[in-house]
């Protein structure tokens, strides 16, 4: 079972492709169609911190939300 | 992240018409210095919590972090296009997978409206 608690570690990269990452979380994404949230963050880039930001203010663009677990982690 | 930055160009249009956001836990000055080290090229988002993960329908852990490396494009009118649950960034297909889900929503930024 120690082996389990590994892999757990690298499920990013070691799971088959479309499984969850852990039995514990209950992910039920919203369905394609519908609206995306207005979610609020703070943003970032290489020059700093930029502040507060929403989606809406992409509205036009394609927007590519890629959530990640931690900064500094390869991948 | 690295994969996103190394395949810029040909996955997000160098940024034409396609904005790319990596959203975690971290805090805004974690991410912008991990940006500056690393040469990342797009845009970070901090969200303590992870409320705009779970606004999209995910889970977070106990500890604030996202609960699974999930991919969501918006189109551009606002509507959701395409989710990948959990994006497998060794697998190349994901990649097609998520190349072709911008490519449907996306107006080419090389077409000047000919043929």
């Amino acid at each position: 079972m120690r082996r389990w608690a590994a892999l757990g570690l690298l499920t990013g990269v070691l799971s088959m492709a479309g499984t969850t990452p852990t039995a514990a979380q209950e992910n039920d994404f919203l369905a394609v169609g519908s609206d995306a949230p207005d979610i609020e963050f703070t943003g970032a880039t290489r020059y700093g911190v930029v502040g507060d930001l929403r989606l809406s203010e992409y509205r036009g663009e394609t927007i590519v939300l890629a959530f990640f677990f931690r900064a500094r982690t390869p991948g | 992240m690295q994969a996103y930055r190394d395949q810029y160009a040909s996955l997000f249009k160098d940024g034409r018409n396609v904005v790319l956001i990596g959203i975690s836990s971290d805090t805004p000055e974690e991410l912008a210095s991990w940006a500056k080290d690393d040469d990342f090229q797009f845009l970070f988002g901090s969200d303590p919590g992870s409320a705009g993960y779970a606004a999209f329908g995910g889970d977070p852990r106990d500890n604030g972090m996202v609960g699974s490396r999930a991919v969501i494009v918006v189109a551009p009118d606002g509507t959701i296009s395409h989710v990948m649950p959990t994006f497998n960034q060794v697998d190349p297909a994901a990649y097609d997978e998520l190349s072709a889900a911008i490519d449907a929503v996306t107006p080419d930024p090389d077409d000047e409206g000919g043929e």
